[in-house]
């Protein structure tokens, strides 16, 4: 923010007052993002695109758990022993079933939250109604970090929908195997890893959002935010791990740069940080070998990522003349 | 005009002043040196041709753009370092009004209300009803923005300007894309706001509409400021004696008359040039207060030289307006009279 000069006159009380329907609200900087936040969270509810990425969720939730369930159907039919069935449907119950919502949440959900905010950041450009909300009185950065305070919400929200949507309908299709599912695992201490885990996927999905709020807001368009964040989520963190594996065969100061590239990816940090959990989410599953990076070193880079991507767009929001 | 220095003192009355407000991009240089005040209570016009600068300032004053140099006072505030509450006490419609597409006007209102700081609620939606009214948009309230015709857009966008009830209303091209009947409510809304003693600030192309309601006007010519004050200061200056004398060579005798005149200490006549009216009649057109009539008859007469028509005209701002953005005729100079076609076009 930039300081004011040493004088500046008190500013003018409106001699004509204002209209007595006209409340005007606290104007602290923290009333005036929490009242923009819920104005794009209303925006948002309006959007036809909202109902439509929301029913894509569900559908393909309910799918999902769905071909599961009616491949046990098809196998039951076939005579198939109770041992196979019971390891068929595993993960239409808890807790496996959370390692299928976790896949769902990030593939498709990534996909689904990229779309949502590259519209809501990009299309202000497009529309050209950034004029309107920047006429009003909020700073640039207030209306940056009401999208990325909107983007939490829909994260939180959607992540918490659709593991409980996920978990409930792989119980319930679990009724139609005849498996009598066991909640052995369950305490205290798991609810907790659980809940770390479903935080660590909204991380991810968050890191990648405010990778497409940068690239909206850089770009002036939605097309540029989802079209960058497709790109390196699906191109990019890729080919630079095939680079890494290519970097195994060869030797030199080059060979160990080349092997730590993954070390800084975004979806590598995001798996290290599951996989560091999955022994607590699932008792069953084998220990698997230590992660190539800790939690720390995941932890530190994802907000270095998300640090960048907040900052470099609110330092261009700021900069930027509103023209066209 | 001096400077404003970083230790100025609002005065109460000036709600703009600009002080060497400056707008280059690139090498186009879009808004130079602008000096601008806009008096409490003024309805004031901001004029210039197409890509005078107007739109620029106006974004200038509200943030949108960053000055190359100068600065902007508003309230009494530096809108470099206080923009957040100088827009708090500003409404404004900037080009065509845009809002959100899939949004109902009256949403879009609600939308504009919570970003003014507006408390949602009861009191929200009775603002938002007010001012529906006001720009008589309720039949169509429900109905998505992206259905709205341009009429319907740009009465929406007043209505966004209007929704916290600002001191200052900032307008640009208010009545583009309205019909005579729409443009004349407009212009008995802005009247209305003046008498609650809203300052408005509005740019416009529509010269006679300006001239109808605004007290102060503007003129922007290539980014400079060409010309600032009373609209009935100007419109006096623009003031025009029109003298027909009964053959040719009269006619230049009496324009020599007028020049030798103005040369010998006459300054209310500041231009005299011979046109052609429509029946073909070559006459006069001196640039004289209309109160001087009598003056020049006499002057006329004493010279043997006896005025078969000798009327006065009023000023308009159309006038004013193309007398200072067209290049000037020499004293006593024959043109085509771009002034009296824009007289011809009023009439």
């Amino acid at each position: 923010m930039e300081s004011a000069p040493q004088v500046m006159p008190e500013p003018m009380a409106s001699p004509s007052g204002r209209a007595s329907s006209v409340l005007i609200g606290r104007q602290d900087y923290v009333s005036v993002l929490l009242r923009l936040t819920g104005m794009e969270l209303y925006k948002i509810r309006r959007r036809s695109m909202s109902k439509v990425l929301s029913s894509i969720s569900i559908i393909a939730t309910l799918s999902l758990f769905g071909l599961i369930a009616l491949a046990a159907f098809l196998t039951i039919k076939n005579g198939t022993p109770a041992e196979d069935v019971r390891n068929l449907t595993e993960a239409l119950r808890l807790p496996t079933s959370l390692a299928l919502i976790e896949q769902l949440l990030l593939n498709l959900g990534q996909v689904l939250i990229i779309i949502l905010v590259s519209t809501i950041v990009g299309g202000e450009y497009t529309s050209g109604t950034i004029r309107l909300m920047l006429t009003r009185g909020p700073t640039r950065t207030q209306i940056l970090l009401s999208k990325v305070g909107a983007a939490i919400a829909c994260i939180g929200l959607g992540v918490v929908a659709i593991t409980f949507l996920g978990v409930v309908t792989g119980l319930l299709l679990n009724l139609t195997t005849g498996v009598t599912p066991s909640f052995t695992f369950f305490s205290a201490a798991w609810s907790g890893h659980v809940l770390l885990y479903l935080l660590i996927i909204m991380l991810g999905l968050f890191a990648y959002a405010m990778m497409a709020l940068f690239l909206s807001t850089l770009g002036r368009a939605t097309a540029a935010g989802l079209a960058g964040v497709l790109t390196w989520s699906f191109l990019i963190e890729p080919v630079i791990v095939v680079i890494s594996n290519f970097g195994r065969n060869i030797s030199g100061p080059t060979s160990s740069f080349f092997q730590s590239l993954p070390d800084y990816l975004i979806g590598t940090n995001i798996s290290a940080l599951l996989e560091n959990q999955n022994q607590y989410v699932f008792p069953s599953s084998p220990v698997s070998q230590a992660p190539a990076v800790s939690d720390v070193h995941a932890l530190l880079v994802l907000a270095a990522y998300i640090a960048i991507f907040i900052g470099l767009a609110c330092w261009i929001s700021m900069r930027r003349d509103v023209t066209h | 005009m001096e400077d404003i220095s970083p230790h100025y003192q609002y005065d109460g009355k000036t709600v703009i002043s600009t002080s060497r407000l400056t707008k280059a991009f690139g090498n186009l240089v879009a808004v130079n040196d602008l000096h601008l005040e806009v008096m409490r209570g003024d309805v004031f016009g901001f004029l210039g041709p197409n890509g005078s600068g107007k739109t620029t300032t106006i974004r200038m004053l509200l943030g949108l753009i960053r000055p190359t140099a100068g600065r902007a006072i508003i309230f009494g505030m530096d809108n470099a370092y206080q923009l957040p509450a100088i827009l708090q006490h500003i409404g404004a419609i900037v080009e065509t009004p845009v809002f959100y597409p899939y949004l109902s006007g009256k949403d879009n209102l609600h939308v504009v209300a919570a970003a003014s700081g507006m408390i949602s609620g009861s009191a929200s939606n009775r603002r938002v009803e007010e001012v529906l009214e006001i720009v008589e948009l309720r039949a169509q309230a429900k109905d998505a923005f992206r259905k709205y015709s341009m009429g319907m857009k740009q009465r929406l966008g007043i209505g966004a300007a209007l929704i916290a009830d600002p001191e200052l209303v900032l307008l640009d091209e208010p009545t583009n894309g309205l019909d005579p009947a729409g443009q004349f409510e407009i212009r008995q809304l802005i009247q209305r706001l003046a008498e609650l003693g809203k300052t408005i600030f509005i740019s416009s192309h529509f010269l006679h509409e300006v001239q109808q309601v605004c007290n102060r006007v503007a003129i922007l010519q290539k980014g400079n400021l060409i010309k600032q004050g009373a609209v009935s200061e100007l419109l006096q200056q623009s003031e025009q004696i029109v003298i027909r004398l009964n053959s040719a060579d009269e006619t230049q005798q009496a324009l020599a008359l007028l020049q030798r005149a103005r040369e010998q200490g006459i300054d209310w006549i500041t231009r005299a040039q011979i046109e052609v009216n429509k029946q073909s009649f070559p006459i006069i057109r001196v640039n004289a207060p209309r109160t001087r009539s009598a003056e020049i008859n006499a002057l006329l007469a004493r010279n043997n030289l006896f005025a078969a028509e000798l009327h006065p005209q009023e000023g308009s701002l159309e006038e004013v307006f193309l007398e200072l953005t067209m290049p000037p005729a020499p004293m006593g100079g024959v043109r085509p009279g771009m002034a009296a076609l824009a007289r011809d076009s009023n009439k």
